[in-house]
């Protein structure tokens, strides 16, 4: 289809003078474990093109379609449209030198079907080994992509990723009590052993601390740590829509007028990082064809900058910082790439010390239902454990958490020194916290 | 040649124990409006396939966009199956029997969305976007509308051969006030089959939106703990989707043991006023179809009667697994996900209280309207309610911040104490599984009560 792009931007340029074709194409095959047994396997092939115009008026008109026949028709169509569209705040960028960042290992798109199958029976029976009535479901895919981006300002760039996911669930029901615990990680290179035996070893030393319910106490003065999961889970999307280009520019963020102020403890500095080599999320140019580069979100404790697309940058009168990200189907908005924090004090060991009954979070069920916009995180603990004396003495259930994290982040006891990885797109350190209200079922 | 010659031809000679092959086009508008102007209007066409084979227990998956050469598509899905199978000795195909249907669907068209004009759609938009910002207090809004139609041309080994079209209407509204660091927002969500209607005629709900959202700076946050909620419609739809719903999904059952154990049929859950019921064969619901994605007819499936589990929901390979029949719910969202089991429509149905007998003898209680989301993990369940009043002495009072309430299937449905007879439905929900969302569900239930639920602080 690599000659349909150029045909089309001139088709589109002859038609306005502002016009911009992002195309992709990708790849991905995968294996499905279910009940202990290997379930689905399969491939996929996906490809799609899409078109931007500023028009004549200065309003943006966009389109996209998969279906090859109807390349044609997108010109007239993303004409219709623009008569109705939002008015551009920017111009479609010229040509750059971007910074050079790793984001393939060839290797990864040769791992063949009966590498993951294979890969995948022996981390069930790793865990099966310990556990024999666990039920295990687990997802290996490798995927290799490549996007294209042409303006009429002379930009043509091409990014091409690869990346190899591994998830893995582990249940185990006993009387009505229904455990689950998954875990997982992405690549960009292949998922290998060391890498697979982590995750099954982070799975079984939950599993094993799993075997007493115990009751949680409640209220809000209980110390409660936050591994990188939790962390990740409960403080990141209310803190980062704080920082979304789109919240910034509509008034909504709670950060608006506080940029340069001290918000958060002063140990904590949370960075965006695209030039991190070798992440499922690095990348040289963001889809609008702006160079990437490092994000201070806040540090030492100082709200810093938001992350903006072409579009928000200029309703707020900026520069774009790198951020606008896609899909074919829809037009560029403000994204993250790899979120980091940086560690802190204490060794990642000895942040149990001293807890005398305390909570720790792990995986939580329904974050992101309440008012994120506020700052506010609150949810069902779906894996949190009950710390007595220093240790896990057993998990928790039927609790639920809930707080603000511009008010929580500034209540920090304790940050681990060494970030752990999360989802591949994180990297977090342990954080144990004070003031978060713990409600508990009797 | 037409979608039907292809799937024949593609499927002729195959080797799998079973084959389908689904061809799809789409279309979709979407205009969204965020703080005081249009954010983005944007038409997206689709155009793509997909096929599965089944060999020996074992299935093989492909999608794609490409629809030259469909048979080695067909062929490639099989040896995957194949390969698949290899593993797993002694497993079989097992699917129910559907009776073969050939059959032309043609959609459900109220008012056809794709016959208003985008400067219809536009102009009604910017009109609600006005009526939010006349609210002193509003510092941004939310306004999405969409539409899409969706044609799928299904054929399967068994004989079925489908063409079937449906077309959806969402709009979602939000507003939000800002005090300081404080932020604060409230709207609805509403959907629709083939109805452009449900975008008209919105002035009032739009204007109380605004007027809540602004509301809810002042409004306190209630302390985490167990109270007697109160459930509107909206809400209790929510409820019966996530506390009940997904583990009535049989695949979550059919290869668990344990899980079999304690969802068996007959099991009783709570008082005989419990009734819920899921199906497709609802007319003209967000989850309403003629056939599911495997080409199994809709139904109407009752879940729990008098408060007993009676029934769950199926794949064809589902029923086969439990010797249940087969009930229609196997669905896919679109042509890069195969169909798995979801819900539909699902309802509680109605009881003999009113609204009042509900609220009698409640000294300290909170009634939960609208929502923001649910999620379930197993037994365990989160909601959001998008509004909330405090309940004293029988009698709605104050607002408060909205809650999140969450609960357990086997202690929540038996604090279950009331329902009342005044069912109203739902159809602005998407749900989410496996990867695919949202997916168009509905529901409806009457008002009801839940004894000791825990709520969150806020």
């Amino acid at each position: 289809m690599a000659a349909n792009h150029e045909h089309l931007l001139d088709l589109a340029t002859s038609a306005h003078k502002n016009a911009e074709v992002f195309a992709v194409s990708s790849e991905r095959r995968h294996v499905e474990f279910e009940a202990n047994r290997p379930k689905n396997i399969g491939q996929s092939q996906s490809s799609g093109i899409a078109l931007r115009i500023i028009n004549g008026d200065g309003r943006i008109g966009f389109s996209s379609t998969t279906d090859e026949d109807k390349i044609d028709e997108l010109v007239d169509r993303t004409n219709a449209l623009s008569e109705f569209g939002a008015e551009a705040k920017f111009q479609f960028p010229t040509a750059s030198d971007y910074p050079s960042v790793e984001t393939v290992d060839d290797a990864t798109y040769s791992v063949t079907d009966d590498q993951l199958l294979s890969f995948g029976r022996s981390a069930i029976d790793a865990i099966l080994s310990e556990f024999p009535e666990a039920l295990c479901a687990a997802d290996f895919s490798v995927s290799s992509g490549q996007q294209r981006l042409l303006n009429s300002k002379g930009v043509d760039v091409a990014h091409s990723h690869t990346s190899c996911s591994f998830y893995m669930g582990v249940e185990l029901i006993r009387g009505t009590d229904m455990l689950s615990i998954w875990d997982g990680i992405v690549l960009t290179g292949p998922v290998d052993e060391p890498n697979a035996d982590r995750i099954v070893n982070r799975l079984l030393t939950k599993l094993r601390n799993s075997q007493n319910i115990l009751d949680a106490p409640s209220g809000k003065d209980i110390p409660v740590l936050f591994s990188p999961v939790g962390f990740n889970g409960t403080f990141l999307p209310p803190l980062l829509s704080g920082f979304n280009g789109k919240n910034v520019a509509t008034g909504s963020s709670p950060l608006i007028d506080r940029w340069g102020e001290k918000m958060l403890d002063e140990r904590i500095s949370i960075t965006d990082d695209p030039l991190h080599p070798m992440t499922p999320a690095s990348r040289a140019m963001d889809d609008e064809g702006i160079p990437s580069r490092p994000l201070d979100f806040v540090r030492n404790g100082v709200v810093g900058e938001p992350f903006l697309d072409l579009q928000t940058a200029g309703e707020v009168g900026q520069d774009s910082t790198g951020c606008g990200m896609r899909s074919v189907a829809t037009t560029p908005s403000p994204s993250t790439s790899y979120v980091t924090m940086e560690g802190g004090e204490t060794p990642n060991d000895a942040m149990f010390d001293g807890i005398k009954q305390g909570i720790l979070v792990e995986q939580l069920l329904g974050a992101g239902q309440g008012n994120e916009l506020g700052g506010d995180f609150r949810a069902n603990l779906s894996l949190g454990f009950l710390i007595e004396d220093g240790e896990i003495v057993g998990r928790v259930k039927d609790t639920m958490i809930s707080g603000n994290v511009y008010e929580t982040l500034n209540n920090v006891d304790k940050i681990s020194e060494q970030p752990e990885t999360v989802w591949g797109t994180r990297s977090l350190p342990w954080v144990l916290t004070r003031g978060v209200e713990v409600a508990v079922s009797q | 040649m037409t979608y039907q010659s292809l799937i024949e031809d593609a499927l002729t000679g195959h080797t799998a124990d079973y084959c389908e092959v689904r061809l799809e086009e789409s279309d979709s508008t979407r205009l969204t409006y965020r703080g005081k102007s249009l954010d983005d209007i944007n038409m997206t066409s689709g155009k793509g396939g997909a096929v599965r084979a089944c060999v020996n227990g074992s299935w093989g998956f492909a999608s794609f966009n490409d629809l030259a050469d469909l048979p080695s598509r067909v062929k490639a899905a099989t040896n995957q199956a194949r390969s698949l199978a290899s593993g797993n000795n002694g497993e079989t195909t097992m699917l129910a029997e559907v009776e073969p249907h050939v059959d032309i669907v043609e959609p459900v068209i109220v008012k056809d969305p794709r016959e208003i004009s985008l400067n219809e759609k536009t102009r009604l938009a910017d009109h609600y976007n006005d009526i939010v910002w006349k609210q002193p207090g509003i510092v941004s809004s939310d306004i999405i509308y969409g539409d899409n139609s969706r044609k799928v041309a299904f054929g399967n080994t068994d004989g079925t051969y489908i063409e079937q079209e449906v077309v959806h209407a969402i709009c979602r509204i939000s507003a939000q006030a800002r005090d300081g660091a404080d932020v604060q927002q409230a709207g609805f969500s509403i959907g629709a089959l083939g109805d452009y209607g449900l975008f008209e005629g919105l002035d009032e709900q739009v204007a109380e939106a605004a007027e809540r959202a602004v509301g809810l700076l002042k409004a306190k946050p209630l302390t985490g703990g167990q109270r007697t909620v109160i459930l509107d419609p909206v809400l209790a739809g929510v409820f019966v989707h996530e506390a009940f719903g997904h583990l009535s999904e049989a695949d979550n059952v059919y290869e668990n043991d344990k899980l079999k154990e304690l969802m068996y049929m007959g099991r009783k859950f709570g008082g005989d006023h419990l009734n819920f019921t899921d199906g497709a064969a609802q007319p003209g619901m967000r989850g309403s179809y003629k056939y599911d994605d495997e080409g199994t007819p809709s139904a109407l499936t009752p879940l729990v009667r008098d408060g007993v589990l009676v029934g769950r929901l199926h794949s064809r390979e589902t029923a086969a697994k439990t010797g249940e029949a087969p009930t229609g719910n196997a669905r896919a969202i679109n042509y890069r996900f195969p169909p798995i089991v979801r819900m539909t429509n699902t309802f509680i149905e109605n009881g003999e209280a009113t609204f009042d007998d509900l609220l009698e003898g409640v000294e300290d209680g909170v009634y939960v309207k609208n929502w923001y989301g649910g999620m379930t993990q197993h037994e365990m369940f989160t909601f959001s309610s998008g509004e909330a009043y405090m309940i004293r002495n029988g009698e709605v009072q104050e607002a408060v911040r909205p809650v999140m309430l969450s609960g357990n299937l086997f202690e929540t449905l038996e604090n279950v104490d009331a329902v009342a007879n005044d069912r109203g439905f739902n159809q602005g929900g998407g749900c989410g599984k496996g990867g695919q969302m949202p997916l168009p569900v509905g529901t409806g239930s009457p008002h009801i009560r839940i004894r000791n639920c825990l709520i969150s602080g806020a």
